[in-house]
C-alpha cells in the first residue's frame, strides 16, 4: 500500500470531506467482485491492490482506477487538491450533519488484529453477549471514532461470544470495551485497558487518549518483517484465494528458497 | 543575561514539542473496514467515496500491507 500518499498531512486533511473505505484483499467474496469491477490488473485478475475515488453510490470512478493513488496523481499534493476539488462537486454533503455515526468496524477478531497490526494501531475490542448492548456500546464509541482527537487511530472490532478472544491476553471474560495491542503479525494481542459496559464518554475518552499516549514501537522494516515471519511459520490464510500472479510468484520463489 | 534567557526559551520550546509529539500521533485518514458500512455512509451523507484495498499479508506473513 502507498502511504507515501496516503500518510500526507493534505491527504489526510482532504480526506474529511470523503468517506474512506479501506478493504483487505481477498477477505470477503462480495467485497473482491466489487473490488474486480473497479480495477483489474493485466493479469485480467483481482490484484493486491486497489484504488479509485468514487460518486457517494459507489457506481461512478472520479479518478483513473489503478493498483494505488501512483496511478491517477503524479504527487501526494496532487491527489489533495483532485480530491478537494471533488469535493466542491458535492456541497450539500459538506453541509449534510452526520446523523448517523456508525462505529467502522472490521468484519470479525482476527482480521482486524491483523490490520492493526499491519496498521502499527491499537485495535479496540466491544463486547457484549446481547446485541442490544453491544449496538449501546458501539454507539457510544462511534462519537469518540469520529471525533477529531481519536479519527483514524484505533481499529475496531465487537465481538457476542467471548470464546473469540482467546487470542487475547490475558483471557477475558468480561463485557465492555478492551483496547489491545495487536503484536508484530497480528496474531495475538495483549490487553492494555479495559473498560466497563457502563463506561462514560469521559472515562472512555480519557482511557484512549491515555493508550495514544503510550509510546509504539517502531515496526520493522518489510524485509525483516517478512523474514522474521517465515522462520517463526507464520501463515496467514485469506478467506477466498490470493489472484494476484505477481503476489503468487514471489510467494513460491520465495517458499522455494527456504 | 540576554543569552541565557535566549537558551532557557529554546529548551523549554522544544521540550513542549517533544511532549506534544507524544501526547498526539499524527493525524490519519480514518477508515471504514467493511464495503457495506463504507457504502451506507457514502449514500447517506452524498460524501464521495476514497476506496483503498490492500492485502494484509505479504508472502502469507501477517501484520503487513
Amino acid at each position: 500500500m502507498d502511504r507515501s500518499f496516503l500518510s500526507s498531512d493534505s491527504v489526510v486533511a482532504a480526506s474529511r470531506e470523503f468517506v474512506c473505505i479501506r478493504l483487505a484483499t481477498y477477505e470477503d467474496e462480495r467485497e473482491a467482485n466489487f473490488l474486480k469491477t473497479v480495477f483489474l490488473g493485466r493479469s485480467g485478475q483481482l490484484e493486491n491492490t486497489v484504488f479509485c475515488l468514487l460518486s457517494p453510490d459507489g457506481k461512478r470512478m472520479l479518478s483513473r482506477p489503478g493498483r494505488g493513488p501512483s496511478f491517477a496523481f503524479r504527487s501526494a499534493a496532487e491527489m489533495a487538491a483532485g480530491m478537494n476539488r471533488i469535493a466542491t462537486q458535492y456541497p450539500s454533503a459538506r453541509q449534510s450533519v452526520r446523523t448517523k455515526l456508525r462505529l467502522p468496524l472490521m468484519k470479525n477478531l482476527n482480521l482486524a488484529l491483523n490490520v492493526a497490526s499491519c496498521d502499527n494501531l491499537p485495535l479496540i475490542v466491544t463486547v457484549a453477549s446481547k446485541q442490544q448492548q453491544l449496538a449501546q456500546l458501539n454507539g457510544k464509541l462511534a462519537h469518540c471514532a469520529w471525533n477529531k482527537e481519536f479519527a483514524g487511530q484505533f481499529v475496531y472490532a465487537s465481538v457476542r461470544d467471548e470464546t473469540e478472544l482467546n487470542s487475547i491476553d490475558p483471557k477475558h471474560r468480561v463485557e465492555g470495551i478492551l483496547v489491545v495491542d495487536p503484536g508484530p503479525f497480528g496474531l495475538s494481542g495483549k490487553t492494555l485497558l479495559q473498560l466497563p459496559l457502563d463506561a462514560d464518554r469521559v472515562h472512555l475518552e480519557q482511557g484512549l487518549r491515555q493508550v495514544l499516549g503510550r509510546p509504539r514501537p517502531e515496526p520493522m522494516d518489510a524485509r525483516s518483517h517478512i523474514s522474521l515471519g517465515m522462520k517463526m511459520g507464520i501463515e496467514w490464510r485469506s478467506a477466498i484465494p490470493v489472484t494476484d500472479p505477481q503476489s503468487l510468484r514471489a510467494k513460491a520463489h520465495a517458499r522455494h528458497r527456504r | 543575561m540576554t543569552m541565557r534567557i535566549a537558551v532557557a526559551s529554546t529548551l523549554l520550546i522544544s521540550s513542549a514539542t517533544i511532549v506534544f509529539a507524544v501526547a498526539s500521533p499524527p493525524p490519519r485518514i480514518a477508515w471504514y473496514g467493511t464495503l457495506h458500512d463504507g457504502l451506507d455512509a457514502a449514500r447517506e451523507s452524498g460524501r464521495p467515496i476514497l476506496l483503498v484495498s490492500a492485502a494484509p499479508h505479504c508472502h502469507d506473513v501477517s501484520g503487513i500491507w
